[in-house]
């Protein structure tokens, strides 16, 4: 399972990206977390499963959706608190629960 | 309250305006170039902090310490050395207009799916065209640096829209069936090479007959009255704020606010170290470091302040944020503050949080007009803890001094604000406890 994180320059995602890692390795999941700026996105959207953006590009949403849409990858904005706390667990379950 | 007008204001009327200017294909190509060009400035400013020591010799006492004296035979080194030490200089800053256009005209042939190679390298010969016409076997370096960033945002759009159109309308050499393909693709970019070289070398030459300067000098010139309108306090003010009304609304401010200022700011301090090698006065006070350690000191409004705050907050969801906040936040990173606090949509942290980066980059802006700070002239990565950074920058002690000010004067602000939020916190837990008791009981 492949998941991207992305924001304005990677740099806050890959906070939550760490506490991710960190909760997928206590779950036994096998999981390949990465943070990317968003001008990443279309160079390497195709090599994930599931992407999640940061609340603070959520103006970038319908855009990148429909570039998900055309390789089959969902796109969704990470609930604020969670990724405000850097609250691992809950931005990976709402990975897992796209991914379903 | 009449805050939920307010809301619906910036989720429904700022929002989509956000969305259009956010997938702007232009806007975003100049903000990827402009993200492409610092690894230049960065190596660029490493020769700078190396030729020019942070001591002035003719402030030196009767009897130097031991530091003030390395620093004066690395000042004298320096000085001997000059030559050497900028050539590094001379192959990054001193051509970042060239390297702009790279980027820029790279990030915009990519949103079009054109072809990579030949898009960039017709662009820059458009640029070369009209920023260094060759003389005497020599390219004049004048206008590739900072000087032609205006002119390299200009022509890389230009030559890249030029080139899409003939793409779209297929206008290439057509070879007979019988010919190979990689011999037929060989002849492919002949056309759109050939019209690029006409239109910019023949703009190119009107230009400079009816105003009798060369392109980017004429755009510098163009430019002008809107570069020194950005160098002032109010427009400083009003970036500021507009950055910070975003970011309150929960959306990536200066992602927006910057695409359109970074020419500006770069251009800045740029032009400044210019002037400092060139031993004149440095002109500019709003540059990049100026933004990113000054006005975003700790992260987008300036909470650097605030972080310290909520580690020691009585709340004891406050007090987990700043945990999580207080790292990430001497690195200017300040998400977990933003969206944890939050401050985004949060009524009662509206004014600090929209109004205390403004008014830190309208006070940092005199005290660098006064003298009492010197003025930037290197960069440095915006993740840098800001009096590192701002020292970096502007090699000044001084500069660090100001960072310690403004992180108390932004702690004031924030201060009462603070407070009141976090009375209600403990008070609302404490009415959950209670009524859970009574629940229980």
């Amino acid at each position: 399972m492949k998941i991207l994180l992305t924001c304005a320059a990677g740099m806050s995602t890959s906070l939550v990206v760490e506490k991710m890692k960190k909760a997928a390795k206590k779950r036994d999941l096998e999981a390949t977390i990465k943070a990317e700026a968003l001008d990443k996105f279309e160079d390497v959207v195709e090599e994930y499963d599931v992407v999640l953006l940061g609340p603070q590009i959520r103006y970038k949403k319908d855009s990148f959706q429909k570039i998900g849409a055309e390789h089959d990858i969902k796109v969704e904005v990470i609930d604020s608190a969670a990724y405000g706390m850097a609250d691992g667990e809950k931005v990976l379950d709402q990975a897992l629960e796209l991914l379903e | 309250m009449g805050d939920n007008r307010f809301f619906d204001f910036l989720e429904n009327k700022m929002m989509p305006v956000m969305s259009r200017i956010g997938n702007q294909r232009h806007l975003s190509a100049v903000k990827n170039g402009m993200v492409g060009i610092i690894p230049f400035t960065i190596l660029g400013s490493l020769c700078l902090i190396l030729r020019f020591p942070p001591i002035d010799p003719s402030r030196v006492g009767a009897n130097p310490n031991f530091f003030i004296k390395m620093l004066l035979a690395w000042k004298a080194w320096a000085e001997a050395n000059a030559a050497a030490i900028m050539m590094p200089y001379q192959m990054t800053m001193a051509l970042l207009g060239f390297f702009a256009v790279v980027a820029i005209s790279y990030n915009l042939a990519k949103t079009y799916k054109l072809n990579l190679l030949s898009s960039v390298s017709l662009s820059v010969m458009s640029y070369l065209i009209v920023s260094a016409p060759a003389k005497d076997g020599t390219l004049p370096m004048q206008y590739l640096d900072s000087k032609g960033l205006f002119t390299a945002i200009i022509v890389g759009i230009l030559a890249v829209e030029i080139l899409r159109i003939m793409d779209e309308r297929g206008l290439k050499i057509k070879m007979p069936d019988g010919v190979p393909p990689a011999v037929a693709n060989s002849f492919g970019s002949l056309i759109p090479g050939f019209v690029l070289l006409i239109t910019f070398y023949f703009g190119s030459l009107i230009i400079q007959s009816t105003t009798g300067m060369i392109l980017p000098k004429a755009i510098m010139a163009m430019m002008a009255p809107l570069v020194s309108a950005v160098d002032s306090p109010v427009a400083i003010f009003l970036t500021a704020f507009l950055c910070q009304l975003l970011w309150f609304a929960g959306i990536h401010g200066a992602n927006t606010v910057l695409a359109v200022l970074n020419p500006f700011l770069i251009q800045n301090w740029t032009t400044n170290a210019e002037l400092r090698i060139a031993g004149e006065q440095m002109q500019y006070i709003f540059t990049r470091p100026f933004w990113s350690y000054y006005i975003v000191l700790g992260g987008s409004g300036a909470t650097l302040g605030l972080a310290f705050m909520l580690l020691w907050s009585r709340s004891k969801q406050l007090k987990s944020v700043g945990k999580v906040a207080i790292l990430p936040a001497l690195f200017n990173i300040n998400e977990p503050i933003i969206f944890g606090a939050p401050l985004v949509l949060n009524p009662i942290m509206f004014f600090p949080f929209v109004f205390t980066s403004p008014i830190l980059g309208v006070i940092a802006y005199y005290v660098t007009k006064w003298g009492w700070v010197g003025k930037s002239f290197t960069n440095a990565p915006w993740t840098t803890p800001a009096p590192i950074g701002a020292f970096l920058t502007t090699l000044d002690w001084r500069a660090p001094i100001l960072i310690v000010a403004l992180t108390i004067i932004s702690a004031a602000i924030y201060y009462p604000f603070f407070k009141a939020y976090e009375k209600q916190l403990v008070e609302e837990n404490a009415e959950k406890n209670n009524s859970g008791e009574v629940a229980t009981a």
